[in-house]
């Protein structure tokens, strides 16, 4: 096989620092990020064993500070959001026929500012009194050089700006991309839903995060000394500007894997989705309103327009309504085949309900003014972004690393992964909501034991390596079926998408041919006009 | 169910007060809604795996579109959020009413790591956090007014009993009404992470009927915890 | 008007909308004019895009003469891989010591100087490119727009 023979050249480090391809970059970054995932993860872990019993077993107070505020930064700046958008760098070209990205030398520019960004961040570890430690968001005056002094904290702000820097100029080379490089016939409104979750993704990138960047820009500077944030208005303001980036990157980290999610739940059912303008017009609205929420941060404040922010955050219940919708749509009426990708995509649709639904209820003030700041809060974004959109991230990854890579992962050890985290994922999630309806906040290292907080805690942590389990396990899949030289074909789920058209991996310039693009599923149209060969899909190989 | 704002179980009993009764009402709709959605959503979920598992001889249907369902479920959608939004607006009103005639007044300042407690009608004034413990004593079934500043970064006032908290900033003086209806000593922290012994920033609540809050107020007129520390 | 950029004039109408709302019920000037911020940096963007009549691809164009619009596209920028890490050098000198932004200046004048190396010769390519398909295809340089 001569692609798997070209696969497995080792990469020169020319190729790697001054990668231009599309699919080199994506593929890069995703490894990148997925580095920072087990960093983060392992933050997590110890995280969890010193959690698992009230009072101080493991660290010193300031090391648990450490590791929640290097978690937290670590799995959204270096790895959920620069995840996102290395999806779309690898597949949106492919899923419009394009030959490449726009601009890839500044897509390339925007890789090594992320990554350098967060060496930066990483590299507080390494210094005297350690790395960053006033939490993912550094509320001001905590975060200022009187609360917090120290290299590792100023390292931590330069590492976010440039991190952010840099996943924001690839996410603008992606807007680019999607609006510049549609292959013929490929309007807008014929681009399937995963570049769909992209293009709204990019727009939340080139609106939200220059802020962040001028927000940790003056947050450095006053850490040097320059007065910047003052009193009660300098802390609103810190956070103001904070959240505006703060909460539309939630959903950057949120819809690209919805878009995963969705393309493995059409490809599983063997059908489109369901509802294709009503989800396109629904994602519209759900970036505006996500840029329009950020406040719900700080119903606690006293210094936000709760009834706005209330308001903007519940009617978010709309769009997402539409886009379940769309789901069940695609379900009812399919020939469903229940794939790894599409198991990982209906995991994230149930798990991410409850997330969303809690999300329903933090978004109402009278209720947020308990939840906020207790592991309430705690479960709910874990379940939006590990239990669901860490899920979305998996499914995607079974659906299109046959195209990447040339060979399939294995099943098998696919639902072996799957199961485990599921039952980890829930294990460790669930009981936070008792824990902060009981009154447990956030951030602590320890509890009193007079609490009660022991049991659940400990279930909790053993659910934390029950996941940790499954992602070793994803690493095995991964290593082995590289192994396994199994050519599996152009299009070994009988897809619906342009990406399906070509070969595996794709040539440099992606595609030979073209084929014309009618709807938003181009490939289904030509299989079920006669005018593309359906291919057999692996299970009926099989029987 | 175990987890609800207002039954024994798992979780703490009734929330105090008006803001605990406020919470428990809203938690109440809030909270069933959201888990018989998601029950029904998860079995349609279910049964559709099932009845449109592949099966020989049957392709999958060519239908993808239903505007007028997808039209008319948003429409319930809307409707579904602007009724939660007014039991939001209203009860928030509620909640976020502060009592004009607080029958107790006290100043609350917190630090990196403790509160101190100043009560300006008896001259009291009691520490509490990584220095001592202390208790914040206040009389049932009365009105009592926080007055809250901070001397140094965030902090979040949280009794979880009473199911309300509110951030404490410096430069500015935020206010936050409570009200005990029963006796009891309630666990208190602070919510908002402000450094290394965030977890220790802890107090307790006494509330005492007010007669007997009065007798200790008078036998502790004039008592300052915090000068010396 | 290019009719891609609608979806994104929606969306800017949208949050539009929602800032004025904001505006109206009377926050602060930084909450406003973040949002306000991101409401003129994306209709700049998507009018950019409804206006654009640069060089592209996308349009019935590519499909009938695919020979006359496909770029040259580079294989490799050592140039960009140099400049971005020049640029992570310099920031972490900022506070690590001032020789790394000496070292890192050093590399982003080089990694600029790639940079423009390799435009003019993907320039160079594009115009090759374009004037070998023109002369297969058999037409002249006049009949087709730039």
């Amino acid at each position: 096989m001569s692609t798997i023979a070209a696969r497995r050249r080792a990469p020169s480090w020319t190729g790697v620092i001054g990668a231009t391809d599309h699919k080199v970059l994506g593929r890069n970054m995703l490894i990148a990020a997925f580095a920072f995932f087990i960093a983060g993860g392992v933050f997590a872990l110890l995280m969890r064993l010193e959690l698992a019993q009230p009072g101080m077993q493991l660290m010193a107070r300031d090391s648990y500070d450490e590791l929640f505020t290097m978690h937290g930064s670590t799995m959204v700046y270096l790895f959920v959001t620069p995840l996102a958008l290395a999806l779309g760098v690898y597949l949106v070209p492919l899923q419009i026929g394009a030959a490449d990205i726009s601009a890839p030398r500044v897509a390339n520019i925007g890789f090594w500012l992320y990554v350098g960004g967060g060496l930066t961040m990483e590299s507080g570890w390494l210094t005297d009194i350690g790395p960053g430690r006033a939490g993912w968001f550094s509320a001001y005056p905590l975060s200022g050089s009187d609360a917090t002094p120290g290299f590792g904290m100023d390292l931590w702000v330069l590492g976010v700006i440039l991190a952010t820097a840099g996943v924001g100029l690839v996410g603008a080379c992606l807007l680019g991309t999607i609006m510049r490089r549609r292959a013929p016939g490929m309007t807008m409104l014929r681009m399937p839903v995963f570049t769909w979750t992209e293009l709204v993704t990019c727009l939340m990138v080139i609106g939200a995060f220059p802020v962040l960047i001028l927000v940790m820009v003056l947050l450095y500077l006053d850490r040097q000394g320059v007065h910047v944030f003052q009193g009660f208005n300098g802390a609103i303001d810190y956070q103001q500007l904070f959240w505006f980036y703060g909460h539309p990157v939630v959903y950057v980290m949120f819809f690209p894997f919805f878009g995963a999610a969705a393309e493995a739940i059409a490809v599983g059912a063997g059908r489109r989705w369901f509802g294709y303008e009503a989800s396109a017009l629904s994602l519209l609205a759900f970036t505006a309103l996500s840029m329009s929420v950020w406040a719900h941060h700080m119903f606690t404040t006293g210094g936000v327009h709760n009834a706005y922010f209330s308001l903007t955050s519940t009617a978010l219940v709309v769009p997402a309504g539409i886009e379940y919708l769309g789901m069940l749509g695609t379900l009812v009426g399919g020939a469903i085949v229940f794939r790894t990708s599409f198991l990982f995509a209906l995991a994230f649709f149930i798990q991410f309900l409850i997330g969303g639904l809690s999300g329903i209820f933090v978004a109402s003030p009278p209720l947020d003014y308990h939840a906020q700041d207790s592991y309430i809060v705690v479960a709910h974004f874990h379940y939006t972004l590990f239990a669901g959109s860490i899920f979305g991230f998996f499914a995607g990854v079974y659906h299109w690393f046959p195209k990447a890579f040339g060979v399939r992962l294995r099943e098998g050890l696919g639902k072996l992964q799957l199961a485990l985290m599921v039952v980890g994922t829930n294990l460790t999630f669930l009981p936070m909501f008792f824990l902060g309806q009981e009154g447990m906040p956030r951030r602590v290292a320890t509890y009193p034991a007079s609490t009660g907080w022991g049991t659940l805690n400990v279930l909790e942590t053993v659910g934390a390596f029950v996941i940790a389990s499954g992602v070793l396990v994803f690493v095995v899949n991964v290593l082995s079926s590289l192994r396994s030289h199994v050519a599996a074909g152009p299009d070994p789920w009988d897809g619906h998408t342009l990406e399906w058209a070509t070969s595996s991996p794709p040539p440099r310039h992606n595609f030979e041919l073209l084929p014309p693009v009618r709807s938003y599923a181009p490939l289904l149209d030509l299989k079920q006009s006669g005018e593309w060969p359906r291919a057999r899909r692996p299970e009926e190989a099989l029987a | 169910m175990v987890f609800t704002g207002r039954h024994h179980g798992l979780t703490l009993p009734a929330g105090l007060g008006d803001t605990g009764h406020q919470y428990a009402h809203l938690f109440d709709i809030y909270v069933p809604i959201a888990l018989g959605v998601w029950v029904a959503i998860t079995l349609a979920v279910g049964v559709a795996l099932f009845r449109y598992r592949r099966r020989p001889g049957r392709a999958p249907s060519g239908r993808h579109t239903a505007t007028r369902l997808e039209a008319s479920y948003a429409v319930v959608l809307a409707c579904t959020v602007a009724a939660l939004l007014y039991l939001t607006f209203t009860t928030e009103d509620e909640v976020d009413a502060l009592p004009r005639k607080p029958g107790l007044v006290v100043h609350v300042t917190g630090a990196m790591w403790n509160w101190r407690f100043d009560y300006p009608a008896y001259g009291i004034s009691i520490v509490a956090g990584t220095v001592r413990p202390g208790t914040l004593y206040v009389p049932t079934r009365t009105e009592v007014l926080l007055e809250l500043r901070s001397i140094d970064v965030v902090h979040s006032l949280w009794v979880p009993a009473t199911r309300i908290k509110k951030d404490v900033f410096p430069g500015a003086e935020e206010e936050l009404g409570l009200k005990f209806p029963r006796a009891g000593t309630f666990r208190g922290v602070c919510a908002e992470f402000c450094g290394t012994h965030h977890a220790d920033m802890t107090f307790s609540v006494r509330a005492l009927p007010p007669a007997r809050f009065r007798q200790w107020a008078e036998r502790n007129r004039g008592l300052r915890q915090g000068e010396s520390a | 008007m290019r009719r891609a950029a609608i979806p994104l004039l929606i969306y800017g109408a949208f949050i539009a909308g929602n800032a004025t709302m904001l505006w109206i019920w009377g926050e602060d000037a930084v909450n406003v004019g973040a949002f306000y911020f991101a409401v003129i940096v994306t209709w700049l963007v998507a009018l950019g895009f409804a206006a654009a009549h640069w060089k592209q691809p996308d349009g019935e164009a590519l499909r009938e003469r695919p020979d006359l619009t496909r770029r040259a596209l580079p294989d490799l920028s050592f140039g960009a891989g140099i400049t971005g890490i020049a640029i992570v050098t310099m920031v972490y000198g900022a506070r690590f010591g001032l020789f790394l932004v000496w070292i890192g200046g050093g590399l982003l004048l080089l990694g600029f100087a790639r940079l423009a190396a390799e435009l003019g010769s993907q320039r160079r390519d594009s115009r090759r490119h374009v004037e070998e398909g023109r002369a297969r295809a058999g037409i002249d340089a006049e009949d087709v727009p730039p």
